[in-house]
């Protein structure tokens, strides 16, 4: 996953949309200290994740969020402010997590 | 009976009539030929391999003759079949030997997905085997050789064999692959292993095969766990080190070596998370063969020798 502040650019409505990982990845994880690997099933492809992308996807995966709630559980997990610098590169982090294919809006 | 028990004659009605079956590594290779220049040189470099017994299931039947066409006006020609396939043009008789291997090497890799397959060689000491990976020029078989002589048992040159299952690599102890510089100095590593025919101006350069050590040949059966991968990369004016890799990178690094990480999918995964959750992963800058070498034969002192050996595949 990419470095760099995130403009805080956001589509219309964008902030009502629950993210999930959609059933058909079937994610295996493999962790080593604070790097991720994930293989996704439905594209056969292996991704590499840093501390924050793997945190937040596997978030993803046990329960779809929005991105401010996403952000809420980060926080906790990672004892830092709501507006700390990594967590303002939430939007970035989560488009990229969408190209990829790791996630999806929830369409429950 | 071993292959190199035959007399030249009968190898020579063997391969030109029935075919000879021998057990190469976790296969059975059935192999047919009437060229005789071939088959000298297969049965040199492959005598200590065990003929099978009649009547077992053979998981490559393998063919080389000589071919037809105007092509063999100017030199004689010949073809490989494989299981009624023909991975390549034809090509000069003389180079039967190498495109032999290559064939070889096709098949494995173009079917036998009950194994992750990487592109390495594979040595062992004590039960625990490295993994040398990397990409032709990068230095791997010279550094296998090189360890051969410092007493590693050679499970593999080319080809490293998983078994996702058991975790463990199956030996294929193949003839090694010398091309080019790397020729006089292995010869002069391992002055008691034979070499065979000099092959000149193959695709791949000149090209020996240097026969593999009986004791190699005679444990084709016993697996090895793996201990370490190691990245090879000769260049001149490099310090000679090891440089630990994190997991993650010695993941990805060998993921780029596997022949069939994308046909066994989660399956490839997984056993390479093993295999890496296992090994120690090291990046091997080197200039100096004999440093790099001892390095390397350095990691096997310092792991605990392995207390229960595996059982035969």
């Amino acid at each position: 996953m990419g470095d760099g502040v995130c403009a805080m650019r956001q589509a219309p409505g964008r902030e009502s949309v629950r993210w999930a990982v959609p059933n058909a990845n079937l994610l295996t994880w493999r962790v080593w200290d604070d790097e991720f690997l994930v293989y996704n099933a439905a594209s056969g492809q292996t991704h590499h994740l840093n501390l924050l992308a793997g945190e937040a996807l596997r978030s993803l995966e046990v329960e779809p969020a929005e991105t401010r709630e996403l952000v809420g559980r980060l926080a906790d997990r990672f004892e830092i402010a709501e507006d700390s610098p990594p967590l303002r590169m939430i939007d970035r982090l989560i488009d990229e997590l969408d190209e990829l294919g790791l996630i999806a809006p929830s369409t429950a | 009976m071993k292959i190199g028990d035959l007399t030249p004659e009968q190898l020579h009605q063997q391969f030109g009539g029935p075919g000879v079956q021998a057990r190469i590594g976790p296969f059975i290779i059935h192999l047919y030929s009437a060229i005789r220049e071939f088959v000298a040189d297969f049965s040199f470099v492959y005598a200590d391999f065990p003929i099978c017994e009649e009547g077992e299931v053979s998981d490559f039947c393998i063919r080389l003759a000589t071919a037809r066409g105007w092509r063999s006006l100017r030199e004689k020609q010949a073809v490989f079949w494989a299981d009624g396939v023909r991975p390549f043009a034809v090509f000069p008789r003389r180079l039967a030997m190498p495109f032999a291997e290559w064939g070889l090497n096709w098949c494995i890799c173009s079917y036998a997905h009950q194994f992750l397959m990487f592109h390495s060689a594979v040595v062992e000491k004590a039960g625990r085997a490295a993994i040398l990976a990397g990409p032709p020029g990068s230095g791997k078989s010279t550094l296998c050789a090189a360890l051969l002589a410092r007493g590693w048992r050679l499970l593999s040159d080319e080809l490293a064999l998983l078994d996702p299952a058991r975790g463990c690599l199956l030996p294929i102890p193949r003839p090694v692959a010398l091309k080019g510089a790397s020729i006089g100095l292995i010869e002069e590593l391992l002055p008691h292993l034979r070499t065979g025919r000099v092959f000149p101006h193959t695709e791949k350069g000149t090209l020996v095969h240097l026969r593999p050590p009986a004791d190699a040949v005679q444990r084709q059966a016993e697996p090895a766990l793996p201990a370490w991968v190691v990245f090879p990369a000769h260049a001149e004016s490099t310090r000679t080190e090891l440089v630990p890799l994190r997991k993650a990178s010695g993941f990805l690094r060998l993921e780029v070596n596997c022949f069939n990480y994308a046909t066994l999918g989660r399956t490839a995964f997984e056993a390479l998370g093993r295999l890496i959750e296992a090994a120690d992963c090291y990046e091997l800058p080197f200039d100096q063969l004999a440093t790099a070498a001892r390095l390397v034969d350095g990691l096997a002192e310092l792991q605990p020798v392995l207390g229960c050996p595996l059982d035969a595949a």
